[in-house]
């Protein structure tokens, strides 16, 4: 089909790959490694290719949506996030999270399905077998640490020793690269797998055990359940039966779920303050105490918190617009505002409203909450809150708005 | 066949994949907080976890099981241990409940030992459900067979 290039170059490269490598000695190949180890006849070409398939489908979801939020959150100049549709992100990381939690049966499938090939005899035929079983080495490591670091993370659970956002993003181009790897490597593998029609099968019941079909279907089923059992963290009505989600979109103070408390953002002292003042920096200084918030034009939206862990929850927050208090300290409608907490540290103390988030109607600065004063775990004094946009940077206990340097 | 130079398309891929790999490691030595040695040692602890705990486990119990289950329910178990292997490697960090921290009620609210249960437990009524169903439908259709066999005149 594809002509390859003449010699050259890549003719060298090719033979140099493909030169053998000295045989181990035959005694070596004891227990696994034995021809015939494994018996089952279930795996096949056409089970890996198809797994393979809708792997590298679930990976794709789990990369793009993940450079979202990436972008969201630490946005490169050429990157702009609208502030509608108002659910968005909901959806964005609602299918990271739960296509991540589907990547379990399936990874589990595949690694089943291809584990004789970890005792493949020799170990190496040559430099290129070498170097294609070292990048899929990569694939497996990358692949089961983006999965396994992603479902700790939901359950707040960080034992691995480095932070989370950082390694799970690098990883990421990981994996995804070692899987382009993998792809090119089995090419004509696929190829053949994915061939229609499909040879036939024998009978289920007098064969005994599962066939291809029924394997697929079975770990179809496994990601149905999980995602039954977990999904009901981002649609509330699925809650009652989603006994195994890390979140209920209706438990937490106010009867809304919450990321990070007074106590643990060590602000209660200063949220408490009487002489609190919000500090609104422009050609015009504003400083603010509670009750002249109170008094301004207040306005009532639902907007849902959506947090980056996947789960996600609807309420009623009362407000004053932050475009009004931007307009009345004469800030520019078209420059980059930056929103920072009372927290005294922390990654998330700041954040940034680019123009479509605070030229946004929706976009508040609450004082209240499904028709009480905001909680204090919720941001009292006051909180940010826009649309389609993660919970991290909905800043709460809000201290200072300003023009971003 | 190994002789034959690669296709161009292969030689795309590897190149693109070769690219992002090194990106993300480059990424991965050079970032803030990301601690490449602690990186190192979790992913090589999760590969022997996979391959030399999780794996042998797994063909084990298979082959356990086509040695002892009759083979008309075999892919049944088959189906409902996968399910539930699956499920209960899901649960685990949130029945262990490592991530709870008194000052947040709403993190991890639920009792997931109680919830892992319930939820295998209607695995297996389905996959019951299924087997049985499957098994009604058989004798139905032999029935129907003999009978006819016997009433009809023989092809």
């Amino acid at each position: 089909m594809v002509r390859g290039p003449g010699p050259g170059v890549t003719a060298r490269l090719s033979a140099l790959l493909h030169r053998p490598l000295p045989a181990p000695p035959p005694w070596l190949r004891r227990g696994p490694f034995a021809a015939g180890a494994f018996g089952s006849r279930l795996r096949s070409e056409r089970l890996s290719a198809w797994l393979g398939l809708w792997l590298g489908v679930a990976f794709g979801v789990c990369f793009v949506t993940g450079l979202i939020s990436h972008g969201i959150q630490d946005p490169p100049s050429w990157f702009s996030w609208p502030s509608r549709p108002v659910h968005l992100y909901q959806v964005t990381q609602g299918l990271h999270v739960a296509t991540g939690y589907a990547c379990i049966p399936l990874l589990l499938a595949k690694f089943w399905a291809i584990y004789p090939k970890l005792f493949t005899w020799p170990p190496a035929r040559d430099l290129g077998h070498a170097v294609s079983r070292a990048a899929l080495l990569v694939l497996v490591a990358s692949a089961l640490l983006q999965v396994v670091t992603g479902v700790m993370n939901t359950a707040r659970w960080y034992a691995f020793g480095f932070f989370f956002t950082v390694v799970h993003y690098w990883t990421a181009w990981i994996a995804i690269g070692a899987l382009l790897i993998h792809v090119g490597a089995q090419l004509a593998v696929i190829r053949r797998g994915l061939a229609r029609p499909a040879p036939p099968e024998p009978d289920p019941v007098t064969a005994g055990g599962l066939t291809r079909r029924g394997f697929l279907g079975t770990v179809g089923a496994a990601i149905g359940v999980i995602t039954v059992a977990t999904l009901g963290q981002t649609v509330a009505p699925l809650a009652p039966i989603s006994l195994l989600a890390p979140r209920r979109p209706d438990v937490g103070p106010q009867g809304l779920p919450v990321n990070r408390s007074a106590v643990g953002a060590g602000v209660v002292d200063a949220a408490r303050d009487p002489d609190y003042r919000l500090v609104v920096v422009g050609p015009r200084r504003l400083e603010m105490s509670l009750a002249d918030l109170a008094d301004l034009t207040a306005h009532t939206v639902d907007l849902p918190i959506t947090c980056v862990e996947g789960w996600s929850a609807m309420a009623t927050w009362s407000g004053v617009r932050v475009r009004d208090l931007l307009d009345a300290a004469g800030i520019d409608p078209d420059a980059d505002v930056q929103v920072t907490s009372l927290q005294p540290d922390g990654l998330y103390r700041r954040s940034t409203l680019a123009p479509p988030q605070h030229r946004d109607p929706l976009t508040l600065l609450a004082l209240g909450l499904n028709g009480a004063t905001l909680d204090l775990d919720h941001g009292y004094p006051c909180r940010l809150i826009a649309p389609n946009r993660p919970g991290v940077l909905q800043t709460k206990w809000v201290a200072r708005i300003e023009v971003s340097r | 066949m190994n002789e034959q130079p690669l296709p161009r398309a292969r030689w795309a891929l590897y190149a693109a994949g070769t690219g992002l790999v090194a990106y993300g490691a480059y990424g991965l030595l050079t970032a803030n907080r990301s601690a490449p040695l602690a990186w190192a040692r979790f992913a090589a602890l999760l590969v022997v976890a996979n391959d030399g705990v999780l794996a042998p486990l797994v063909v084990a119990t298979g082959a356990t099981i086509v040695r002892i289950m009759p083979g008309g329910s075999r892919a049944y178990v088959q189906s409902g241990l996968f399910i539930s292997g699956t499920l209960i490697l899901l649960a685990l960090p949130f029945v262990l409940g490592f991530g709870r921290t008194s000052d947040l009620q709403s993190a991890l609210p639920l009792d997931y030992g109680t919830g892992l249960l319930v939820t295998l437990a209607a695995v297996w009524l389905g996959i019951g459900a299924a087997a049985g169903g499957r098994h009604i439908a058989r004798r139905r259709r032999d029935g129907n067979a003999t009978s006819s066999a016997n009433d009809g005149p023989l092809p």
